[in-house]
């Protein structure tokens, strides 16, 4: 019971910023399809036009999503009576409901987009961003595939976001002041300055060559992204139940 | 067992000892006063009911089910704190809406009613009401929620003497129609000593006193009248304390009222909770 009633506050919390979300994807699908309309091309030109940008930042909204839904929750559900591993069940199961929502939605936007481009451009191919990314793996692949591909990509993704941006927010939340500043500004001096600096002079770029290495071997093909996004969903929702468990209300 | 059951709980917090090996229970349908100075323990005690905090040592049961991450015993418990835990841009009808989504007995007509009579505005947000309205709006949720066990913890904090009333009008109200145990923390305590039954006193930590109210009372008494014959009859005597105004003095004193040896112009009335509770957790 209280799951369900956890589930439906948090899928109510996310409402207003998707449909916000949406309304400026629109809106920017209108005057970018306005735009194409206007570009000529010579007889027998065409170009290439990749449409559904908008997987993409879905995936970075539903990050900030991640990042702005923990305290405000997690509060109401300790005044509620809701336990930290039912409000932690229900964030799972809306994760997979905004995800899926999104993704789907996405898709149906991206179709329309896609007709209306063909529609009102001459000599415009236009493909979706899941074929832009992965011409090789499409280029014998019906529609309806790349479409049911395309749409579990953006899933997990979405997933592996909103997971990452949950597990940062509770990670300060428990944080001490110090512990805030410590994390805040020592990550990026890490990654930014102490890591690149130890590289060019002790490693001699190997560090960069590993890690550019291992996200080729991560991403390389659609199959390996859908992984490497499952483990990260996983490894940082987990994490994040690590931190939650023992969550108090602040002072 | 309908209560809730805490057995040797202890927190610390850093250097601070808080609670220490507190073991008590607050039975069903009764009101209780949870008194005590300020850091003796209280809030943390009630945090530590209601699982917004850990205890280092112990365990609480609610109706005798663990209480720690448990949905079902924290659904009969309602903790209005001193903090508030909404969203602060939430609207109070939103506030209304969704407690009744998370305790399906919430009374939401019985809470517009009790806005109204409170002159809170629903439509207004829970980060713009003031201190006294800000308690009021928790009240009026403490007061509809119905759940077996609600929590006060300083429910009157900011609220002027006509709201302090009416609230305890409509406590002894909702306690008529439907009761459950109350449990009501706060400072106030001439106030509330009119409400209570079960006095629990907390000091440092330490549960120092757990009995009726009635009881903890006739442990003392007052004695009131000239300053002179006050004087003298309280000699060798156990005064808690003495109010004297113009030539008129009133003392109260620990142990049983020999009424043979007070004088006829001395009024004997009963204890004054506040001086006893000044008393015993002065030293």
């Amino acid at each position: 019971m209280n799951i369900l009633a956890s589930y439906r506050y948090q899928m109510a919390d996310h409402k207003k910023a998707i449909l916000i979300f949406y309304l400026v994807i629109i809106g920017l699908f209108v005057v970018s399809g306005l735009s194409s309309a206007l570009v000529t091309t010579g007889a027998g030109e065409s170009y290439t036009r990749s449409v559904n940008g908008n997987e993409m930042a879905t995936v970075i909204f539903l990050f900030v999503i991640g990042l702005c839904t923990f305290k405000e929750t997690f509060l109401l559900s300790l005044q509620n009576g809701v336990s930290r591993k039912t409000l932690f069940s229900a964030k799972i199961v809306t994760m997979l409901s905004v995800a899926a929502i999104m993704a789907l939605v996405d898709k149906v936007i991206g179709l329309i987009s896609l007709a209306a481009l063909s529609l009102t451009s001459k000599g415009v191919i236009a493909v979706t961003f899941y074929e832009g990314l992965y011409p090789a793996q499409t280029a014998n692949t019906s529609a309806f595939v790349i479409h049911l591909e395309s749409f579990f990509f953006e899933f997990v993704l979405a997933l592996a976001a909103m997971a990452v941006g949950y597990f940062i927010t509770i990670m300060f939340y428990r944080l001490a002041k110090t512990g805030k500043v410590i994390v805040g500004a020592g990550v990026p001096v890490l990654c930014f300055m102490i890591i690149p600096w130890l590289d060019t002079h002790f490693f001699n770029g190997r560090l960069t060559m590993a890690f550019a290495r291992f996200i080729v071997a991560a991403a390389c093909t659609p199959f390996r992204v859908v992984l490497t996004s499952l483990a990260v969903f996983i490894l940082f929702s987990a994490l994040s139940y690590l931190l939650m468990r023992k969550a108090v209300v602040k002072r | 067992m309908n209560c809730i059951e805490l057995k040797d709980i202890s927190k610390s917090f850093g250097a601070t000892q808080a609670l220490r090996g507190v073991s008590l229970r607050f039975e069903e349908n009764k009101i209780y006063g949870l008194l005590g100075r300020n850091g003796a323990g209280k809030s943390t005690l009630l945090n530590i009911i209601a699982n917004r905090l850990f205890a280092d040592t112990g365990q609480v049961s609610v109706n005798d089910l663990p209480a720690v991450e448990n949905d079902k015993a924290q659904q009969m418990i309602y903790l209005m704190s001193e903090q508030t835990l909404y969203p602060e841009k939430m609207k109070i009808r939103e506030v209304f809406k969704w407690t009744k989504n998370f305790y399906p007995d919430f009374d939401a007509a019985y809470a517009q009613n009790l806005a109204a009579q409170f002159g809170l505005d629903t439509k207004k947000r829970v980060n713009s009401l003031s201190t006294g309205y800000s308690s009021i709006f928790k009240i009026i949720i403490a007061l509809s929620v119905n759940t077996p066990y609600v929590l006060l913890d300083e429910p009157v904090l900011g609220l002027d003497a006509n709201h302090r009333d009416m609230f305890y009008r409509l406590l002894i109200e909702k306690y008529g129609n439907r009761p459950s145990t109350f449990i009501i923390s706060t400072h106030l305590i001439e106030e509330v000593s009119g409400v209570i039954e079960d006095i629990v006193i907390i000091k440092n930590g330490e549960i120092i006193r757990n009995e009726s109210c009635e009881s903890l009372l006739s442990k003392g008494y007052t004695v009131s009248g000239k300053a002179s014959q006050v004087d003298a009859f309280i000699e060798g005597k156990e005064v808690i304390g003495v109010d004297s105004l113009g030539g008129l003095k009133t003392a109260h004193i620990m142990g049983v009222p020999d009424r043979r040896e007070i004088p006829e112009d001395l009024e004997v009335t009963k204890l004054d909770l506040q001086k006893l509770f000044i008393q015993l957790t002065n030293s």
